[in-house]
Formats: structure tokens, sequence, C-alpha cells
């Protein structure tokens, strides 16, 4: 019944992202030379894929392989909303301060991901198939919640 | 001014609707093509399910799930009975199509938005509310709920009828009955609250009917709309 789809939470909530908190560049691993030149290292990218939105947003870039940033939020917007609740502007908002000031920056640095600031374009970079498939089965895995 | 009129108004209000889908369908016919400016685009497999984003010329006001909006705009036969029982987040649908003009709104959404502004007219408690029955039947499947905002609130409520209407049992309760010969209370179904002078709490509910289980409509809680209906009505 509709009251009771829309009846669950009405925030926009995402995991901690702990993930970029406390590692530093020193130690990282890197590739075997040339193994997979798009990708910075294996951490920066399990880091990229270590958050639902960030996971979203490559798995649609996978498909379309460019976007505009209003198209990537409407995207994010509708993963919310396909919970069953409304999407209002502040969280709209949220969305937007985080993609832009959090995930890109950290999927520009994983290599993954170019972005052009001023046009606010977003491109997924050439990537390996190994990795192209690594960014299918995460967002694949993604179960959606389940109704309380 | 007329209620028809109020329509006119209504779709004046642009609206612009981009609608993410799968595959086509139907979606556009439901709204008014004057008032809404509809835009599909397609997602991709790994997308998230299909999803509306509304957006009041530049200005975002929402976005919600395709499987919301459809059972929203055909809600399930049984309709809360109780004032007061409305979630908040359903609360929120209504607010985010609120001056819609809709094509073909259908006689349980109507109820579902009827039940609504009643329930903000209960929660005020005062103001003036105009209410419009189309039919004998309809009236009696609202007339006790009618009672008891009239015995328990200290709203001025106005009830429009047509002259077959059984108003007998209205007798004594502190509400006013006008009996209507004219073809606009056969014709439309409308809710006009006046918040009390309050323009957080005006709200209406304005629908002609086409057919019959459909109805072209909108509800809204624009002040200046809500204020130009109850000219209409009073």
């Amino acid at each position: 019944m509709l009251c009771g789809t829309l009846s669950r939470n009405l925030g926009v909530t995402e995991m901690p992202d702990e993930t970029e908190l406390t590692e530093g560049d020193a130690g990282e691993p890197r590739w075997d030379e040339g193994a997979l030149d798009a990708v910075s290292s294996p951490d920066a990218l399990f880091r990229a894929l270590a958050n639902r939105t960030r996971r979203r947003v490559l798995g649609y870039l996978l498909e379309r392989e460019d976007a505009t940033f209003e198209e990537l939020i409407d995207i994010l917007t509708g993963w919310v909303a396909s919970e069953g609740v409304v999407v209002g502007p502040d969280e709209r908002r949220q969305l937007e301060i985080r993609l832009y000031h959090h995930h890109l920056p950290l999927l520009a640095d994983s290599g993954l991901v170019a972005y052009d600031r001023e046009e606010m374009e977003i491109r997924l970079e050439t990537v390996p198939d190994a990795v192209a498939d690594l960014i299918r089965f995460s967002t694949r895995i993604e179960q959606p919640p389940e109704s309380e | 001014m007329s209620l028809e009129s109020i329509l006119e108004n209504a779709e004046r209000h642009q609206k612009s609707v981009v609608y993410y889908r799968r595959e086509p369908d139907d979606f556009g016919s439901q709204f008014a093509t004057r008032n809404v400016d509809i835009t599909y685009r397609d997602l991709p497999p790994a997308g998230p399910d299909p999803f509306v984003v509304v957006r009041d010329g530049e200005r975002f006001r929402g976005a919600v799930s395709a499987d919301t909006l459809r059972e929203f705009l055909r809600p399930p036969i049984r309709q809360p009975d109780d004032l007061g029982e409305l979630s908040p987040a359903y609360r929120a649908v209504f607010e985010l199509l609120d001056t819609t003009v809709f094509a073909s709104l259908h006689r349980r959404q109507l109820l579902a938005t009827s039940r609504e502004l009643e329930d903000r007219a209960w929660r005020v408690g005062r103001g003036t509310f105009h209410v419009g029955f189309q039919s004998v039947a309809a009236f009696d499947a609202q007339r006790s709920l009618y009672r008891q905002l009239a015995e328990v609130t200290d709203i001025d409520i106005h009830i429009h009828v047509i002259p077959e209407a059984d108003t007998e049992s209205l007798r004594g309760l502190p509400l006013t009955v006008h009996v209507e010969a004219d073809a606009d209370t056969g014709r439309y179904w409308f809710l006009v609250f006046d918040g009390d002078g309050d323009d957080r709490q005006k709200c209406a509910l304005v629908a002609e009917q086409r057919g019959p289980d459909e109805f072209y409509g909108t509800w809204t809680y624009d002040p200046s709309l809500v204020d130009s209906a109850f000219e209409a009505v009073s």
C-alpha cells in the first residue's frame, strides 16, 4: 500500500565513507607495469568502488560514457526515489554537494573518471575490460533495500 | 470568476517533468499538455527504476519513482477513513504535484485528495471550507465525515449540493447548505479551504468530470489560486 511504502525514512542516508580518512599514498601498492594504466592503484580502484553513490555513478557512466552534472544528479535522485520516498530540494542539494566536493574528486583521483569543472561534464576514462566487469559486478550485487 | 477559469489559471503555472523510463508507455497522457512540459529520457539497464523529476520552471521541486506516482494516481480502493491518518510522506506527493493539471484523474485519486484537504482543514480547525457534491451518492458517502467536521471544529462549512440531495439529516448542524441548480455543481468536484487566512494552509481541489470515472483537474496550495477559487464558490 502506498502509505506503507512512503512511510519509510525520508532522509538521504549513505554509509559512512571511512576509506579515504586515514590512508596516505606512501605505502600503497602499485600495479604491475602497464597492467591497468587508467587506474592509479588497486587501493584507488577499490576506494572508488567502496561507496554506493560512486558505484552508481560508475555504473551509469559505463553505459553512457559521459554525462552532465545535472544528469548524474537526476540519476542519483532517481536511485533515492526508487526507495519509495519523495526526494525534495534539500535532499537533492545534499547529493549535489557530496557529488561535487567529494565523490567526483575522489573518482578523478582514481583515474577512472575525468571531468571538466567549467562545463560540468563527466566522462569515464577508457577502462580495461577487467575493471568494467568489476564495476558491473559491483552495481549488480547491490540489492534494493528490503521492505520493512 | 468561475471554476473553469480556476483550471485555466492553473494551466498557466508551467511545470516541467522529466520522465526517466525504460520503455515507452502512456505516462504523458495523464497530464494536461498546456500545463506540463514532459521530457523523456531513456534509462540504461544499470540505472534506477523509472522515476519522475518535477520542476517549476528551473526550480527543482522533487523526484518520485514511477511506481509510487502510479500508485498515488490510482490508489487502492480502500482509503483511510479517519482524518489525521495521512503520513507526512504521502502528503509530500501532494505537494510535489500541486497545481499540476491532470487530464485524467481517477475518482479514487480525487477521494484521496479530498481526504488530504479535509485533513488539513481538520488540523487547522477554523476558517471557511466550501465543498461541492456532484451527486446524491457522493454526498451520502461523505455526510458523516462532514457532520463530524461541523460538530468538532469551528470551521465555517458550506456544502453545495444538487437539488436532489437529501439534506434533512444536516438540519440543526452548524453548517450551511447551498442547494444549487446551476450546472457547475453537477459538473465539478471541488473543495476550497481558506486556511483561516493563513496562506500556508490554503488549499483547493477543482476537477471537471469528463467521463464516468475521469476528471480533468488540479489541486493547489498556491494562495492566490485558492483565493480566486474561493471567490468562485462563495
